[in-house]
């Protein structure tokens, strides 16, 4: 039988971790009386704290944050409108300068041939499907919202 | 037979959490396509949890108002870039978190420093080394008797906020280390070191109190 009592880690482990289980400290809990009553001591602790009273905030907090809630979806879509309308002109307008210093540009992308405007166009055009499609469900969350209020 | 049953309550914890989660994502999509009434849903469901970081690291209550209007509003505005890799209690909870430790640190008094008391940053490797050829408490412990509740409620409120928070967290609300370890970006060693040095308090501060009552 292992003689020397468990250490307080011993214990935190075997109550909480669920490790330290061995066969030596088992023995040994099952024939010492002071870390029976230390073990006991210890899992009342555990249950005591789950038990404790859990703390709320003495405020409505849904009443506090709903009426907010209209300005920030506005501020909300304005701002992905005007980053949307930023990002799309700053591409068209490379474009155009693009095209218009076409000569210079030709000479460093000669590796795509005649079709480099094209390759620059279609993730342009995947842009502004995308960016219309976000206008769509922004226009479609502002009719829910009159709907719902 | 006990194995039997640890593995039916791990299963039941793993249902819970998959109900959960499906939950919260019908819930954040119908946010997300403008339903209003279900981020209320939201902030009913998540509130307890949330109260458990904010009321217990900010004392005044109009600051507690202050701090969770903020953490709303704040996953309001950023809902459409929840990814689901934490459930989304964690992730209120974890801007709670945020939130008190940012208030803290722009009030300069001492508030912040009562959060981990000097002399607590130890590893929990280091803790064991330490305790194990030790036995810290004396053996002849009482069996803690039935107005424990009480003396227990009154001994947390002494203990410094983080302690605390760690307590309601773990213990009440049953969030493994990982998930506390989420929230409060301490490591997880850090978080279990914490909660042992607090209970460790907990069992010193009440065994005193039961020494005084017999005197």
């Amino acid at each position: 039988m292992n003689e020397s009592h468990l250490t307080d880690l011993d214990f935190e482990n075997y109550v909480y971790e669920g490790i330290g289980q061995n066969k030596l400290h088992l023995e040994h809990i099952q024939s010492c009386l002071d870390c029976q009553a230390k073990l006991e001591g210890i899992q009342n602790l555990k249950l005591q704290l789950s038990l404790q009273n859990k703390p709320a905030f003495s405020f409505d907090l849904v009443a506090l944050v709903m009426p907010q809630l209209d300005a920030v979806s506005r501020e909300k879509n304005w701002f992905s409108i005007i980053v949307n309308a930023l990002i799309a002109i700053s591409i068209l307008s490379t474009i155009c300068l693009m095209i218009y210093f076409r000569d210079y540009f030709s000479g460093l992308t000669y590796n795509f041939g005649s079709n480099w405007i094209s390759i620059l166009l279609i993730p342009v055009v995947f842009y502004m499907v995308w960016g219309f499609k976000d206008l769509i469900q922004a226009y479609r969350n502002n009719l829910n919202q009159l709907k719902t209020s | 037979m006990c194995n039997k049953k640890v593995n039916d309550l791990s299963h039941h914890k793993v249902d819970k959490n998959a109900e959960e989660y499906e939950k919260d994502k019908l819930l954040v999509a119908k946010v997300l396509q403008g339903d209003q009434a279900a981020f209320a849903a939201i902030i009913k469901n998540s509130e307890r949890m949330t109260a458990h970081v904010i009321c217990r690291m900010i004392k005044s209550i109009e600051d507690q108002k202050d701090i969770a209007q903020e953490v709303y509003i704040k996953a309001f505005r950023n809902l459409s870039g929840f990814k689901f890799q934490s459930k989304l209690s964690t992730w209120l909870c974890q801007i709670a978190y945020n939130s008190c430790i940012n208030h803290l640190g722009k009030k300069k008094f001492t508030s912040l420093d009562e959060l981990i008391p000097s002399g607590h940053e130890v590893h929990f490797d280091d803790e064991v080394n330490s305790s194990a050829n030790n036995t810290l408490i004396p053996f002849n412990l009482p069996v803690y008797p039935d107005n424990l509740g009480e003396i227990l409620a009154k001994e947390i409120q002494k203990l410094p906020s983080l302690y605390q928070t760690l307590i309601g967290l773990y213990h009440q609300e049953e969030l493994s280390y990982s998930e506390i370890r989420e929230i409060t970006q301490l490591p997880e060693g850090t978080v279990k070191n914490y909660l042992y040095r607090a209970r460790k308090t907990l069992k010193e501060n009440i065994l005193l109190q039961y020494k005084r009552e017999d005197l």
